[in-house]
């Protein structure tokens, strides 16, 4: 059942002894300078895997009005088994296809999923033999030890397979691992290798710094593997409210805005949008939206979360004197 | 209620205050770099002597963006959407040279300049059958002598990039009995230089029938820039019909709105960064206003140059046997 790269890898860094004198096992980091010697072994690493890398990662392609936005992951058995970010998961046994690399699309079916630590699994429901990375040790990553980030980077693009990254593993972060892989919306639940193309983590979530990308460690998969399988869906006590990763609305209004606590201002109106059907000008104060009161930019994104296109609502606003409402239908969210 | 409480998260994050604070900029680039980045300048400071700062104007304000120099005697590639009026050319030493615009090429976005000197450092072309782009390989992003270099990987090979953004009309529409009416005309958009007028209604585009202010929003979205439409009105009662060419959204109107507000949005992009014939994508991001300079690969020879900032993740780029062709072509055009 191993993979046939693992011999050919384990000859090759057998044979770079320099490397791997000068570097603590198992990989090497990046914390100090290295030779050109060592940066051109590193490289023919990476390629040597990369390929791999990007053929066992898979886009998630749910079917319209599941209530999920889509995402990536990765197959890590020959029989299809794929893991996946739990926020990439809308409910147990939804049916979706999974996209590989190639181009082929899968029929699948999700599993269970913990969404405290933001884990879940996907499989692929098709007879047939699929390309799989095998998982590595996330417990015995090196500080700064060299990591590849993989994933449907903004989305699955058309003709263009799943990109590559590289980042250094960064320690952890409220139990995730966290690494300059530097990830975006898309990437969710798509694999960090290491160096040796084993599967040690999966995308989760982003803070501001690009330095801050949080992985879920793969062995949290292993640990909870029978109830992952058994489709169980849960929440660890306490989490729930801690991690997963920020969702955003499907839909936009297209306007600019600034909240001050009071209410929200609109600082800009984009032509053709659906703000600018409506009538909404800038510097338009909404107090309120389906009749909620909106204090913060938050209070509104928060209400317009599970809107889909095409849905109303209603804005109440202060503009001048006057305080009117103003009906609205939402519109996909423009991704470019 | 966990969805809030994500988003809550998230909105702590976008916190203006927050991100002035200094420790969150130093942190805005990706760390764990410093130990490649020493590895790699023998490899880098070479080519940054030919690296410069292109400085110039425009009616949104301050432009700033790399130039490289191609040729000694005074020729400089560079992002041709980022250089406005008056361009100064500035190198690490602190010599200024005004420049002048030689020759545009639109599909790749890349302009040639020209300054007064025969004295400078140009990058060396590799020889013409090198091509040996590979998924993984090291890429180095040169900025100036006194620019910090960054270190990535070939993230995805070369393909062509669609249009991102949807061809933008300008207009305001509102609904009007036999089409969409238009409330409100964009100065300097598309729709007033095809001569709309206010209160004009559309009534179809391409043959499509308009029948209310939505969807002639939903048709445009489907439209390119420098799309032809032909679009049908009715002005004073009598039906007219016109070929408009689509523009591009302008460069405010590409920031986030409140629908589509992420942290991943916070990191600023090109405004040009799509409909290039064959770009690579690499993660060895630099800011917008650093595109335009050149990357090196493991063998220290010229790869490519970063065309655009593409997202938070990820640089797109121009290989180099490409980039070569371009610079011949703005050459023989200008006369050169």
């Amino acid at each position: 059942m191993r993979h046939p790269l693992f011999p050919r890898l384990a000859t090759a860094a057998a044979l770079c002894l320099p490397l791997a004198a000068l570097l603590p096992p198992p990989a090497p980091t990046t914390a100090d300078p290295l030779s050109l010697e060592e940066l051109l072994q590193i490289e023919a690493e990476i390629e040597q895997v990369a390929e791999h890398c990007i053929q066992t990662t898979v886009g998630l392609i749910y079917p319209n009005g599941s209530g999920a936005g889509g995402g990536s992951g990765v197959i890590i058995s020959a029989d299809g088994w794929i893991l996946t970010a739990a926020h990439c998961i809308p409910k147990a046994n939804q049916s979706l296809r999974v996209l590989l690399a190639d181009g082929r699309r899968l029929e699948a079916i999700t599993h269970g999923k913990e969404s405290g630590r933001d884990f879940g699994l996907i499989q692929i429901t098709e007879e047939g033999e699929w390309p799989y990375a095998e998982m590595g040790d996330s417990d015995s990553l090196v500080q700064d030890q060299l990591l590849l980030g993989v994933g449907h980077a903004d989305g699955i693009k058309e003709g263009r397979p799943p990109v590559l990254r590289l980042g250094t593993y960064d320690g952890t972060q409220r139990g995730f691992l966290r690494s300059t892989c530097i990830i975006e919306p898309g990437d969710s639940g798509g694999p960090v290798f290491d160096q040796n193309g084993h599967v040690v983590g999966i995308n989760s979530q982003i803070e501001v710094s690009l330095a801050q990308n949080l992985h879920v460690p793969v062995n949290r998969y292993q640990q909870n593997w029978d109830r992952l399988i058994a489709s169980e869906v849960w929440s660890e006590r306490g989490l729930r409210n801690r991690a997963g990763p920020p969702r955003r609305p499907k839909v936009s209004l297209g306007i600019r805005a600034r909240g001050n606590g009071e209410a929200v201002e609109v600082t800009g109106v984009t032509p053709d949008s659906p703000a600018a059907l409506a009538g909404l000008k800038m510097g338009d104060l909404i107090t309120g939206v389906d009749g909620v009161r909106i204090r913060r930019k938050g209070d509104l994104a928060t209400h317009m979360l599970d809107l889909e296109s095409g849905d109303q609502i209603v804005l109440d606003l202060r503009r001048a004197e006057e305080r009117f409402s103003l009906t609205v239908e939402v519109m996909a969210r423009d991704d470019s | 209620m966990s969805t809030s409480a994500r988003l809550a998260r998230v909105c702590l994050l976008l916190t203006p205050a927050l991100l002035a604070v200094p420790w969150a900029a130093s942190h805005l680039l990706p760390d764990g770099q410093s130990g490649l980045q020493e590895s790699f300048r023998p490899l880098s400071a070479p080519v940054a002597e030919a690296v410069a700062v292109v400085r110039s104007s425009d009616a949104d304000g301050d432009l700033r963006v790399l130039g490289t120099v191609v040729d000694g005697d005074g020729l400089i590639l560079t992002k041709a959407s980022e250089v406005g009026d008056d361009p100064v050319v500035e190198w690490a030493d602190g010599r200024r040279l005004a420049a002048r615009l030689v020759a545009i090429e639109d599909d790749w976005d890349l302009a040639l300049l020209q300054v007064e000197a025969d004295d400078l450092t140009a990058v060396a072309w590799p020889p013409a059958e090198v091509d040996d782009l590979q998924l993984g390989s090291w890429v180095l992003a040169v900025g100036t002598e006194d620019e910090a270099m960054r270190v990535g990987v070939v993230g995805a090979l070369p393909r062509r990039i669609p249009t991102a953004t949807p061809g933008f009309l300008g207009v305001f529409p509102g609904d009007h009995d036999r089409g969409a009416q238009l409330l409100e005309i964009v100065p300097g958009s598309s729709a007033e230089v095809a001569g709309f007028q206010l209160d004009d209604v559309i009534q179809s585009i391409n043959g499509k029938r308009v029948r209310s202010a939505l969807e002639l929003v939903r048709i445009l979205r489907r439209l390119d820039p420098g799309d032809d439409v032909e679009i049908v009105y009715e002005r004073d009662g009598n039906e007219q019909e016109v070929v408009v060419v689509l523009g591009q959204k302008p460069r405010e109107e590409q920031r986030s709105s409140l629908g589509s507000f992420h942290v991943a949005d916070l990191v600023r992009v090109n405004h040009r960064r799509d409909r290039f014939p064959a770009a690579f994508r690499h993660d060895a991001v630099v800011p917008s206003r650093s595109v335009g300079g050149p990357l090196v690969g493991s063998d220290g020879a010229l790869a490519g140059f970063n065309l655009a900032r593409l997202d938070r993740a990820g640089m797109l780029a121009i290989p180099v046997a490409e980039a070569r062709m371009v610079v011949e072509r703005l050459k023989d055009e200008a006369g050169l």
